[in-house]
Parts: C-alpha cells; sequence; structure tokens
C-alpha cells in the first residue's frame, strides 16, 4: 500500500506532478507528469511527447497508449471541480483522456497543455528545438515550514530584546525576593531550637524582630517586581496587537476570501494577552521557582539528608505525571480555543447578516445555532476543566499525605533524639514550601499549555508570507502617466478555475475603456488585477510600461483610483469618508470633492451637514448617496487612472444621471476603465471591450461594435428588450 | 434536502415562477420549467431563466475507449459532460448534463431509474466531478508548528496532504459530514465520526 502512497500536496518524498525533462533514452523531450490516474486513482501516469507521437506510461514506466502525432488535433484541460483532465483531441473527432491532475498540479497541467497544442502543430524538428528549452519544474510550492515557523518564534522572543534590562533586573529582584522566602523556616528552627527550648527570652525577640523584617523585604521586592512586570508586560502586548494588526492590512484580499475575519478579534485580543502573561510573568517564574526549588532542595538536603532522599525517590512519579498530562491538557485547550473559534465565527456572521436574517424571520433558527455552538463550547470547556477539577485536589491529597509521612518518620527521629524538634518543624516547612512549588509549576504548566497554543496562532499569522511582495527593488512612480497594457494575462480565484486567459490589451494614457460581457467573463478581475489585488498567474499587467509588481505599492494606490459597486464607508463622518484617501485634506477641498460628486446637495440639507455620522458601512444613508461620497472620495486622491466598478447599477435611472456626471467630471483627463452592464453608460467610451468566458471577444467603438453584429448587438439588444417586455407586462 | 424524492416540490417552484400551471414533456422526456423558451437566445441565456429536467429512462451513457462519457437523449447524442449539482448536501440528485463546450441540455433529477450500464457509466463519471475524495480512515495526523500532515486511505487510494490549523481547514455540514481543505484549496470529505473507526476518531479528537 505504502507504494502506492501519492501526494495532492507535493511533500518531498514524491515527485511532484508537473513537467520534467524526459527520462527516455532517445527521443523524449517533454513529459508530464502526474500522482493520479485518468480515472481519478492514485497511480502515476506519465504523458511524453515524442517526436513521432505521444505515450501515456504508468508508474513502472509501462507504456499504457501511444498516440500518433498526426492523430493529435489539439489538447484541452477539462475541470472536473477539485481536479482536471488532460484531453487530447483527435483527429477524427475521438477524445482521449491522457491523465487527471488534482488542484496542485493545475499549472503544471495549462503549462504541459500549451506545449501539446504546440507540439501538435509544429514539425518534428521545430518541437524538438522548442520544447528542450522550456521544461518548467513545479514543486517549488513546498512549504519550508521549519525555517519559517523558527523565525516567527524568534520573532517572538524579539518582543522581549527590547525590554531585557527591565526583565534582568526583574529577575534579579525576584532571585533576590526567593532568598527571603526560604529564609523564615530557618529562623524558625532557631527560634524554636535556640529560643524556645533554651529558655532564651532575647534570643527569641530578636529572632522574632528579624523574621518580620524578613516578610517586609519579601513584601517589598514583590511589589517592585509586579510593576516591572505589568510595565513591561503591557509594551509587548502592545507591540504583539501592533504587529498582528499590521500583518492583517498586509496580507492580500485572496489570504481573506478563504477565512472568516471575525475570529480575528478575538485573536489579537486574547492571543496577545495570553503570551504577553507567559512572557512578561511566567518565563521569570517559571526561572524563579525553579533557582527556588532548588535551594529548599539543598536547604532540605542540609536539615536531614535521609527524609530528602525519600523524598525524591518520589520525584519521578510527578514529573511522569506532568509528562502524561501536559500532552491532554494541551489537546484539550485547543479542542476548547476551536469551538470558541467557530462560536466567534458564527456570531460575526450573523450579526452582518442581521438584516437578511430578520427580513426572512429565520431569527429562530440562528438561534437553534447559535445554541448549537454554544453548547458544543460550553462541552468542551467542561471536559477541559474537569481535568483540571482533578488535578488540583489530588495533588493537595498527595502534599498533605507526604508531610504526615514525613511527621510520622521524622517525630519518631526527634523522639529518639537523632533529630531536633526545630529541625523537624524546618524540614516540614521547607517541605510544604518545596511541595508548594511543585503544585505551582504544575499551574504554570496549564498557563505555559495556553500560551504556547496563543503563541503559535500568532505564528501562524505573523508566519505568513505576504502574497503580493514587491519583486527586487521597487519602482517608484509618484506621478503615473496612465498607459496600461496587460500582456497575455491568466489569472484564476481557485487553483484550476481560470477566469481570464490570455488576455492582452494596451490602453493609451487618457483614453476612456468600456468594459462589458456577460456575468461571469472577467470583468471586475481586470480591474482586481490593474489595482493588484491579485497578481496575475501568468503574464503581466503593466503601468506606464513597469510590471505592477515592481511597483511600489504606496506609489501604485496613489495612481489608481477606484469605485466600487458595493460602497464601503467607514463609522464616521461625511467628512472623514470623503477624505479617507488625502489626510490632509482641508474642508474647502472635501466639499469641493462633494460638489464635484454631486454629493453636496444632499450633504448641507442634513442637519450636522459633513459631520453627520454615516453609521457602521453607512446604513444611515441611500444607495445613490453612499455612491457619491465614494466618488467624492475618489476625486479627493486625484488619481491618473480610474476604474469603475458597475458604479451606477445598484441607483435608479434619476440618482444614475446624476452619478453619471459627476462620474464624467471624475474621468476628465484621466485614463479610465468603466464595467457596466447598463451599455448606455459607455457609448462615449474611446473603444469598448466585449469579454467572453475570460477572453476578449470584441473590440472596438460603440458604432464598430454594433455594425460588426456580435455580441455586442446582441446585448445591446437584450439589454432594449427588457425594458419594452416590462412595459408589456406592466 | 433531497431532489430527487422531492418532485413535487420542485414542480410547484416552477409553476410559481413561470406563471402556469401546466407543464409539457416535450421530445427526449424533458420537463420545462421556465419563464419563457426563445430561439434565437445564447444558450448561456437560455440556462439562466430556465431548467429542462431529464428524466433517468429518456437518457443513455456509455464510456468512450479513450474515457470520456457520451450520452444519447433524444434526438441529441455526443460527448457530454456531467456533474454534481449538490455533490455534498445531495450527491445522486440533480446532475448537470451538458455539451462539451458547455451548453446545457438539461438536469437529471436522481441516478434512480437509468438502466444499470448507464447508471455505472455514469456514476463513474461524477466520481470525479467534482474530484472530492472521501476519506475512510486516517492513518496518522501530524502537527509540525501548525501545519498538519494527513495521511489518509480514501476513495481515491491513500493520500498525503498538508492543511493549516484544522479550526480553519476543517468545516462541519449540517449532516455531520466534514470538509477538509487543504493548502491547496483541494477538498476532502470526512464521513461523520460514527461511521469511521475508533483509531481514526481518536486521531481527529486529539486536534478537532
Amino acid at each position: 500500500m505504502a507504494s502506492r502512497t501519492a501526494s495532492l500536496n507535493l511533500p518531498q518524498e514524491e515527485q511532484p506532478p508537473g513537467i520534467h525533462k524526459g527520462t527516455d533514452e532517445e527521443a523524449d523531450p517533454e513529459a508530464w507528469s502526474s500522482p493520479l490516474s485518468e480515472e481519478g486513482r492514485m497511480e502515476r501516469r506519465t504523458v511524453v511527447l515524442r517526436a513521432a507521437g505521444l505515450e501515456i506510461r504508468d508508474a513502472q514506466g509501462r507504456c499504457l497508449r501511444s498516440i500518433e502525432r498526426q492523430s493529435v488535433a489539439g489538447a484541452v484541460v477539462r475541470e472536473t471541480g477539485g481536479g482536471a483532465w488532460l484531453e487530447l483531441e483527435l483527429t477524427d473527432g475521438g477524445v482521449v483522456r491522457a491523465a487527471m491532475s488534482a488542484l496542485a498540479g493545475a499549472s503544471g497541467l495549462q503549462a504541459f497543455r500549451d506545449k501539446v497544442e504546440r507540439w501538435a502543430s509544429q514539425t518534428n524538428e521545430g518541437f524538438r528545438e522548442k520544447a528542450n528549452g522550456e521544461s518548467t519544474q513545479e514543486g517549488t510550492e513546498t512549504k519550508l515550514t521549519w525555517r519559517r515557523r523558527l523565525k516567527a518564534l524568534s520573532g517572538l522572543l524579539g518582543y522581549a530584546v527590547p525590554h531585557r534590562k527591565a526583565i534582568l533586573f526583574s529577575c534579579a529582584v525576584l532571585l533576590v525576593g526567593v532568598g527571603f522566602e526560604a529564609l523564615p523556616p530557618y529562623l524558625m528552627k532557631l527560634m524554636v531550637d535556640e529560643g524556645i527550648l533554651q529558655g532564651s527570652v532575647t534570643r527569641f525577640v530578636g529572632l522574632i524582630a528579624l523574621l518580620l523584617s524578613v516578610y517586609f523585604l519579601q513584601a517589598g521586592f514583590q511589589v517592585l517586581r509586579t510593576s516591572i512586570t505589568i510595565r513591561i508586560g503591557n509594551r509587548m502586548m502592545s507591540r504583539i496587537r501592533k504587529d498582528m494588526f499590521d500583518k492583517l492590512m498586509k496580507l492580500s484580499v485572496r489570504y481573506y476570501e478563504n477565512r472568516a475575519t471575525a475570529p480575528f478579534i478575538g485573536r489579537i485580543q486574547y492571543d496577545t494577552s495570553w503570551v504577553q502573561g507567559f512572557l512578561s510573568e511566567g518565563i521569570p517564574q517559571l526561572a524563579a521557582q525553579t533557582v527556588m526549588a532548588c535551594a529548599i532542595f539543598a536547604i532540605l538536603f542540609a536539615i536531614d539528608w535521609r527524609l530528602t532522599l525519600g523524598v525524591a525517590a518520589l520525584l519521578p512519579i510527578c514529573a511522569l505525571l506532568v509528562l502524561w498530562l501536559w500532552p491532554r491538557m494541551r489537546s484539550r485547550m485547543n479542542r476548547t480555543w476551536n469551538t470558541q473559534y467557530w462560536l466567534q465565527k458564527y456570531i460575526g456572521e450573523a450579526l452582518q447578516g442581521i438584516r437578511v436574517i430578520k427580513a426572512f424571520r429565520r431569527e429562530d433558527e440562528e438561534k437553534r445555532r447559535f445554541s448549537q455552538f454554544n453548547e458544543e463550547a460550553v462541552r468542551r470547556a467542561i471536559d477541559q476543566q474537569r481535568m483540571l477539577q482533578w488535578l488540583q485536589p489530588g495533588m493537595n491529597l498527595a502534599i498533605s499525605a507526604g508531610i504526615a509521612l514525613v511527621w510520622l518518620i521524622g517525630g519518631q527521629y526527634a523522639i529518639r533524639g537523632s533529630s531536633s524538634l526545630g529541625t523537624l518543624i524546618a524540614f516540614t516547612t521547607y517541605l510544604s514550601m518545596f511541595l508548594g512549588q511543585l503544585r505551582w509549576n504544575m499551574n504554570l504548566a496549564s498557563q505555559a499549555n495556553a500560551s504556547i497554543a496563543a503563541a503559535d496562532r500568532i505564528f501562524d499569522l505573523l508566519g505568513t508570507d505576504d502574497e503580493l511582495q514587491v519583486e527586487g527593488e521597487a519602482v517608484r512612480m509618484p506621478a503615473a502617466k496612465g498607459e496600461i497594457a496587460f500582456e497575455e494575462v491568466t489569472f484564476g480565484y481557485e487553483k484550476g478555475r481560470e477566469v481570464l486567459r490570455d488576455f492582452s490589451l494596451r490602453i493609451r494614457p487618457g483614453e476612456k475603456i468600456g468594459i462589458t460581457g456577460h456575468t461571469g467573463a472577467g470583468k471586475s478581475t481586470l480591474l482586481q488585477l490593474l489595482g493588484r489585488f491579485y497578481d496575475p498567474d501568468a503574464g503581466a499587467v503593466r503601468l506606464d510600461g513597469v510590471d505592477l509588481k515592481r511597483i511600489d505599492p504606496a506609489d501604485l494606490r496613489k495612481s489608481i483610483g477606484i469605485v466600487f459597486q458595493d460602497t464601503f464607508l467607514f463609522d464616521g463622518t461625511i467628512a472623514e469618508n470623503i477624505a479617507y484617501g488625502v489626510a490632509d485634506a482641508s474642508p474647502e477641498r472635501i466639499m469641493e470633492a462633494a460638489r464635484l460628486a454631486r454629493a453636496h446637495s444632499f450633504i448641507e440639507r442634513l442637519p450636522f451637514g459633513y459631520d453627520t455620522r454615516v453609521g457602521e458601512r453607512g446604513v444611515r444613508l441611500s444607495g445613490g448617496e453612499k455612491q457619491r461620497i465614494s466618488i467624492a472620495r475618489t476625486l479627493l486622491l486625484n488619481p491618473a487612472i480610474l476604474l469603475l466598478d458597475e458604479a451606477t447599477s445598484s441607483v435608479d435611472q434619476e440618482t444614475e444621471r446624476d452619478i453619471q456626471e459627476a462620474l464624467d467630471v471624475l474621468s476628465a483627463g484621466r485614463t479610465t476603465i468603466a464595467i457596466a452592464h447598463r451599455l448606455s453608460t459607455l457609448r462615449n467610451s474611446d473603444r469598448i471591450v466585449v469579454l467572453e468566458q475570460g477572453r476578449l471577444a470584441e473590440i472596438g467603438t460603440h458604432e464598430e461594435l454594433v455594425r460588426r453584429g456580435g455580441i455586442y448587438l446582441k446585448l445591446l439588444e437584450a439589454r432594449r428588450e427588457l425594458p419594452r417586455q416590462a412595459a408589456t407586462a406592466g | 434536502m433531497n431532489i430527487g424524492t422531492n418532485r413535487s416540490e420542485a414542480d410547484r417552484i416552477g409553476s410559481e415562477r413561470s406563471g402556469v400551471e401546466s407543464r409539457g414533456v416535450v421530445s427526449g422526456g424533458v420537463d420545462v420549467i421556465g419563464v419563457e423558451r426563445s430561439g434565437d437566445r445564447s444558450s448561456l441565456e437560455r440556462s439562466a431563466v430556465e431548467c429542462s429536467w431529464i428524466t433517468a429512462e429518456s437518457i443513455r451513457f456509455r464510456r468512450e475507449e479513450g474515457g470520456s462519457l457520451r450520452a444519447e437523449w433524444g434526438s441529441r447524442a455526443g460527448y457530454v459532460r456531467v456533474r454534481r449539482l449538490f455533490p455534498l448536501s445531495s450527491p445522486d440528485s440533480a446532475i448537470w448534463i451538458g455539451d462539451r463546450s458547455g451548453s446545457e441540455w438539461g438536469v437529471l433529477r436522481s441516478l434512480a431509474g437509468l438502466e444499470p450500464a448507464s447508471q455505472a457509466a455514469l456514476a463513474e463519471e461524477l466520481r470525479l466531478s467534482p474530484f472530492l475524495p472521501r476519506i475512510a480512515r486516517v492513518v496518522s495526523l501530524q502537527r509540525r508548528f501548525g501545519e498538519f500532515r494527513w495521511t489518509a486511505e480514501s476513495d481515491a487510494g491513500e493520500i498525503v496532504f498538508h492543511t493549516g490549523p484544522l479550526y480553519e481547514s476543517v468545516t462541519a455540514l449540517p449532516g455531520g459530514e466534514r470538509v477538509v481543505i487543504d493548502r491547496n484549496e483541494q477538498r476532502y470529505v470526512l464521513p461523520e465520526d460514527r461511521v469511521l473507526d475508533s483509531k481514526t476518531r481518536k486521531k481527529l479528537a486529539k486536534w478537532l
């Protein structure tokens, strides 16, 4: 069975699916390999392109099928959802499935498809030359987990470095404090043996005074250490939170697509708190308690080595208990945390969708779902705490029994005169302290468990690679001209599902481009790529001849203004929202932008004018009002390039006319790309691009496209048809 | 949800949407539910407003030598693409059928009622549409600094994959099954606990 094990995630022990240099002895220039057979079984298949034909081989290299080159008309990647077949189209109309790839090998499969198409259309000689020069190797995405995690771990410990002096001082204070804590039992021994039993009142009172002084000093050092800990602990927590939030701001849109956002609140709030507790309090405490335990153990040994050896014999049992408990506690804590994550995720989603819940009267159903998550969270919390519930009394019982046993044996030594009463009292007191340390360390272990789990989640976030890094040294572009080029761009939101394929388009500075097409044709994706919310899977998007991946992100954002279909406003005033992209905007500039965006007329009627709060996500404004504020926000930014994504789709015709006027002002003198289903809004564009299934289908002016009688004309007629149908129905 | 056994509900919805009470059976055994029929509209636009139900008795499938699926339905015949429209909640119902260019023929209500050879050919194709390996047993589940390495036996064979934290990578479905999403966004079905062996349950319970 092991020999058939195959990985869908490119583990190191497996050869990844992808294109490889052929291994065959003679004309075997190119091959593609996948761990999946054409029937979706974990059986390796290798497709080998040879000068004379194509071969499909099994894991042992046996040829399962061969197809003559002149019989192959082309190749297609047939997506199945979660995977894809490489299908060969034969000249006689037949189809052969060569192999299948899971998502990990999707890009390699697409590259090989292109290769097969070239292979099928070229002469033998031409193929050999070209193919040999173009082999690519997939599998670079193997995760460098250890390196990444170690980097994150050292980064986390790095939070303590700026406070190293304070932490060292805290440790020194702690050690002195430990010394003071170790003194009282010894003083008690002297009080009994040299004061009470010797009948010396002076000596007894002197020792009492010394004991009191020690207690005062203990308290003083505790206060000093706590004040240091509070200060550095909160500073560290603040820094970790800041870095987590900075990371959240840096991560790409793609990162958030696959995750619920609500639980991040909990992660920033509570995980940092756990880590802070452990770094600032737990580690110094652990160090000090260990020193303390060693010191006490040495004192015990000095007081009575026979009893101490008896106690030492029990220590391995304690160690075994800790080793047994540690992973179980950690597992339970993780499980409890998982349910809290799901609960937070659910609450976040429910609150975001509160209008829909109410509109569909699903409150009871949602309450029921909440109860399910809540019950599970409670059940797991109880399960976790139940373990602790037995732990504490059990430890207490063991400690009490141990001390009673020492009294039994040590008492006999005292009665027989081989040990003094003071020694016995001191020994049992020190032993209580020692066992108390062990008990405390067990509690610390539980805190450490939770902290490590929290730190791990922080690592996970901080260690996430930024997907949209700048390649090489960032190119500064303070004033873009606005020339845009899409060069053979291929892109998919999910692996194996291409939304754009081989899309090329050159846009001159100041040109107005309209984009239309059926839903899902890839229109908005073009804008997403241009705004660099994503990077293309293949090809390049260039601004003024520079690949977006190389442009300084801050300059790129300044150069591009976007008006989205779904307007998002922050919970602040109208003025704050308009000035969102320009930190130092004066009231005059804000008003000017609002006037140009046709927003001023409704703002001036509001009782608080520009200082009116818009509510969370702008709930107190209408769709058209929000859209006009969004346009004003972009106007104030004054970008070289303007992207309009269905900016007027959600408003009535009168508002649309208003907004369209505002947009005309906004787009004057700028490179503008506008997406619209309402083709009337694109009529005045310099060129209109029609997309069809991710490819450029038509391009030209309105008149040219109408004359051509293609997709654009059909879309135009369909749009005209709708009002007619509505009128007839009415 | 079981579309296969809920035909009257679908009919009712269809009637409400179309605004007509009668539903005709047209050539090839298809029930047409929709707003309108427009001969000159593109197939993409038509599919947005209509749904053609294909009856099991009216369609035949067979697997061709090259591995592709071929179907005959009324006057239509040729290579087809098929996919489950409810691959998780109702896998044996509502099977989308279309030609190789992506134009829809219609939707087969249920696999039940197909003649055995057709059913076998279609079931084999559907096993991969979508490709959704079903985990039968977890051989090992190891954690290395937040990254989980799964080795599992599935209906596709023994597989190895990596996921991030399980609270993000495993999503529960209403029926109790779970979907595991790996680092490559590949999905796997993890059945509910009661059908898994005790060792698998133990391995999962440690982290999940």
